[in-house]
């Protein structure tokens, strides 16, 4: 009925902006049924870089959903062959410095964060050093008499997992799973939508072959540096689902690792030296234009922080590969 | 008045000893300390040792030489153990486990063949036990455990509950006494010499010999059980079904440890009334009143050595002289100074507890009968506005050890539902061994209707008690613009949930610690602990490491990648190699002196060609490559 009405207004006035209306109001209405489950409170979540939000639909993450990273070896080499594509695992990429970002994020208005620790392998102190408060924190981990890397120890992780996630007084659960069913990521994503709870989990890239109940997967893909002197992370943001959004979007990143501060590498062109990140850069700028939807929203201004060379006072000595 | 009874375990760490291991009663059993400047020395002896001349402080090397001469030096002193422990009770003496090092089996000016002398401790005690000639020359040299001695004696005083509420335990460093309130007790028990004849049988039933006294006061208790002729046990007024294996006559004519205050066991109780009780006390040697070692010495190089001559003393120059010790202690003997008891599990303020007719071994009625006591405590939780944090929960059984669980929570509560739901799912895996499904027939012609979950033993008794509660604080909710996320309850409802499925250790809180070495600067606590504070502070730990160069993921144990002092330029990790492209670094990193071994290392963050990075680091003393983090 309303649809018809809003028909019969728009046509009136200008066709072509009475069909953009009406296609933005049907998709408005679709999600609205999509995701009627979700306690959804029209806030959105940081990822804590303006260039990641720009991609996302909503500008930011929503609460109730749940988001990957598929990240580690073998994604690094795309064409490579499939043994590199069952690894199983997913650290050394940059993926969870920016999935703990956006806990960090998920948990400023006092919400708990729960950590599912299954191989015990958290850092409390880095945690501390994004800006997560240790004291809202709850962590997960096996008992020691289980392996972590039994099988038979699944069923309770997920299930503990799944607890967290349906628990309305915490505002994310982080963890790094590798291999999980399609049942269990379905309840995950059922207890999520219910509380309200964001699920953050860092994947390795075996999951890419896998199916997802995840609201956004992004793709990281590690680049080389090629700036010695500054101790930066480059890493290249592929969107490889997103619910509204559009996928196969890229973005490149650099990680300033004295500041902790996540900017848009591009923005930075001009700040690097020449050499051999000019000829990387345009690489990785080629690779962008071939991709279909290449749309950067609006790029990040370069922080004044990452313009500057990081100091040696930080106890991180910088050593001149000359 | 007031009336406790003082039971005393002379020699605990030894008899405990014996009642753990019965063969070891006809051996010497030397116990020894490690002290820092003297080396070890003996702290106790069994009554054999001592017959051999073996001295508490006595250096062990001594008390070597001087068995192998055994049976030189012989005393009067003789074992006093009656060994007669019921199956319980032994089953009980066990979970104390002792150590035993058989040190070495000598006979007179004999050496023994090398394949004797390493016999296994099992064999040493079975050939102890079946030849009793060769039993008389075995000693034993063991270290003594004062935790398991004070955990022993936690354990039978415990099961003292059963003669009084309030049993507590001496406060001292090596308590052998306990103390019993049983004022207006002994109409329960006929009278109160019977209550006492029945604690020393129960006693002795679990293997322990012990003396006893009553008197209105702690202090005169102590002294009266420790020195006084009276606090003998008595052989023959004991019915026992079992007679000792040293016989009756050796039993009656038994010396009693008493004698180092010069008085020797008499036939019977002797029922003293309270003004005698006050002049025998005054008779007693000086230690009677808990006076230090220091001051019973001082005491003694003035010759003064019984009770009354202190009390001789005007007050004012015992003040000055040693202090308030000695005016308190008479005081406390002689009841101007009230003494509490210390108790060991005071009567939980919440409890309920139902008596089952008849004895059941029904799954569901066990839960139905949980839920109903269950609503009674938080019915009565409520009313006072408190929540609890820990219960505990008590199933006695018929012909069968009690089972006891406990239950602890995050958050107090005094809601039924919630804590039944803990409560069920604990129950399921304490009863889980003694579970059987039994068919249920209607008639004998009949198919088995249905399917019950049964217990292999019968439950008599069911007690739920709260032994840990809080006041609750309610937090008026507002009633718009609360963020769900603000809401503590449905955390702590989380936590206990996965606590009791996960275990305690499970969940966990991450607390930073100062230290340079990066696997112990920070550390796991779990967050369902009744001893745990209840509010988690923010920790200002400063460290001096830039924190934001720490990786991700730290590996709980360090990969190593190479073993040449060179930055390695390629490694093995997780099955595929990784080169080297980028390197930053050192940083490097030493422990404190006193934190033991110094940990040197130099950290680098390295890039690989295919741009993951992480975190390697030179161990310093071996040169040696490892790798740590991922970031």
């Amino acid at each position: 009925m309303q649809v018809s009405k809003a028909k019969r207004d728009s046509m009136g006035r200008d066709g072509t902006m009475a069909t953009q209306a009406l296609v933005e109001q049907l998709r408005n209405r679709i999600e609205r049924i999509e995701t009627s489950a979700r306690v959804d409170d029209g806030q959105t979540i940081s990822s804590g870089c303006a260039a990641i939000d720009s991609l996302l639909p909503a500008g930011g993450y929503r609460r109730g959903t749940l988001i990957e990273w598929v990240g580690g070896l073998g994604l690094q080499h795309p064409l490579s062959s499939e043994a590199c594509t069952t690894s199983t695992s997913s650290g050394g990429c940059g993926a969870d410095y920016l999935s703990l970002l956006t806990a960090a994020n998920a948990c400023a208005d006092g919400g708990a964060l729960v950590i599912a620790d299954r191989y015990q392998q958290f850092n409390p102190p880095a945690a501390a050093a994004i800006g997560i408060d240790l004291g809202n924190v709850v962590v997960i981990r096996p008992p020691e008499e289980k392996s972590p890397h039994d099988r038979r120890y699944d069923d309770e992780f997920f299930w503990a997992i799944d607890q967290a996630l349906g628990c309305s007084a915490v505002a994310a659960v982080w963890g790094a799973i590798d291999r999980i069913g399609e049942r269990w990521f379905r309840r995950f994503q059922l207890s999520a939508e219910a509380s309200g709870t964001m699920g953050l989990f860092v994947r390795p890239a075996l999951a890419m072959s896998q199916p997802a109940w995840s609201e956004v997967r992004w793709h990281v893909m590690t680049r080389r540096s090629h700036v010695a002197a500054a101790a930066t992370q480059q890493l290249e943001l592929m969107l490889a689902r997103c619910r509204g959004g559009r996928s196969g979007q890229r973005v490149g990143l650099q990680i300033n690792t004295v500041t902790g501060k996540v900017v848009e590498a591009y923005g930075q062109k001009n700040t690097l030296p020449l050499g051999g990140a000019s000829s990387h850069l345009g690489d990785t700028l080629g690779e962008g234009a071939d991709g279909k939807g290449l749309q950067f929203g609006s790029p990040a201004a370069p922080s004044p922080a990452t313009g500057r060379r990081p100091s040696q006072r930080e106890g991180v000595q910088v050593r001149d590969a000359s | 008045m007031k009336r406790t009874l003082c039971l005393w375990f002379p020699n605990l760490p030894i008899q405990r000893l014996v009642v753990a291991e019965p063969a070891l009663r006809k051996t010497r059993l030397v116990l020894f300390r490690r002290d820092s400047r003297k080396g070890q020395l003996v702290t106790a002896a069994s009554p054999l040792a001592m017959q051999d001349g073996v001295q508490p402080d006595m250096p062990v090397s001594e008390v070597k030489q001087l068995l192998r001469h055994s049976g030189r030096t012989r005393q009067t002193y003789r074992p006093s153990h009656r060994m007669h422990p019921r199956t319980q009770h032994r089953e009980l003496a066990k979970q104390s486990g002792i150590g035993l090092r058989p040190v070495r089996q000598e006979e007179n000016n004999n050496t023994l063949p090398l394949g004797e002398s390493s016999q296994s401790r099992s064999d040493m005690l079975g050939e102890g036990a079946d030849g009793k000639d060769g039993d008389q020359n075995h000693f034993y040299i063991l270290e003594h455990d004062p935790v398991a001695d004070r955990k022993a004696l936690e354990r039978v005083v415990d099961s003292l509950h059963c003669f009084s509420p309030i049993v507590g335990i001496e406060q001292t460093d090596a308590p052998e006494s306990c103390f019993l309130d049983v004022t207006g007790l002994d109409s329960l028990f006929g009278d109160e010499q019977t209550l006492r004849a029945k604690a020393i049988r129960f006693l002795s039933d679990a293997g322990y010999t012990v003396f006893s006294a009553f008197a209105s006061t702690l202090g005169m208790a102590w002294g009266m059980a420790h020195y006084h002729r009276s606090a003998a046990p008595v052989w023959n007024q004991i019915p026992s079904p079992q007679p000792s294996p040293g016989g009756e006559a050796n039993a009656r004519s038994l010396p009693l440890p008493g004698e180092r205050a010069g008085v020797r066991g008499t036939a019977a109780f002797e029922m003293l009334s309270d003004k005698t009780l006050q002049r025998e006390f005054r008779q007693l040697p000086v230690a009677a009143l808990r006076l230090s070692p220091e001051t019973q010495n001082i005491f003694f190089r003035l010759g003064i050595e019984r009770v009354e001559q202190i009390l001789a003393i005007p007050r004012a120059h015992l003040a000055s002289r040693f202090g308030p010790e000695v005016s308190t202690r008479i005081d406390q003997a002689f009841g101007k100074v009230t003494e509490p008891i210390v108790a060991r599990h005071l009567p939980a303020e919440f409890e309920a507890s139902q008596f089952i007719e008849f004895p059941t071994c029904d799954r569901e009625t066990i839960g139905v009968i949980l839920s109903r006591l269950l609503e009674q405590i938080c019915g009565q939780l409520q009313s006072k506005q408190k929540g609890a944090l820990q219960w505990r929960v008590q199933l006695d059984c018929v012909d069968a050890p009690a089972i006891e669980f406990e239950v602890n929570l995050f958050q107090p509560t005094a809601t039924v539902s919630h804590v039944l739901q803990l409560m069920e799912l604990q129950l399921e895996s304490v009863l889980q061994p003694h579970l059987r499904r039994k068919r249920i027939k209607k008639s004998k012609r009949a198919k088995p209707i249905r399917t019950r979950t049964v217990t292999n033993i019968l439950i008599q008794e069911i007690t739920v008690g709260v032994t840990s509660c809080v006041l609750l604080v309610q937090r008026q909710r507002e009633l718009f613009d609360e963020s769900p996320r603000l809401d503590k309850r449905e955390l702590a409802h989380l936590i206990n949930h996965l606590a009791s499925r996960l275990g305690q250790k499970s969940i966990v809180y991450p607390t930073l610690q100062a230290g340079a070495q990066p696997e112990f600067s920070f550390r796991f606590k779990p967050l369902v602990d009744p001893k745990r504070m209840r509010s988690r502070k923010r920790e200002n730990v400063k460290s001096r490491s830039h924190s934001l160069a720490r990786p991700m993921r730290l590996l709980q144990d360090p990969v190593l990648i190479a073993e040449r002092d060179a930055l390695p330029c390629r490694f093995r990790h997780q099955k595929s190699i990784h080169q080297v492209a980028e390197q930053w670094g050192p940083e490097r990193i030493e422990t404190a002196w006193w934190n033991g071994p110094t940990v040197r290392r130099d950290y680098w963050r390295v890039e690989t060609e295919a741009g993951l990075h992480f975190w390697i680091y030179r161990d310093l003393r071996s040169g040696r490559w490892f790798l740590q983090g991922e970031f």
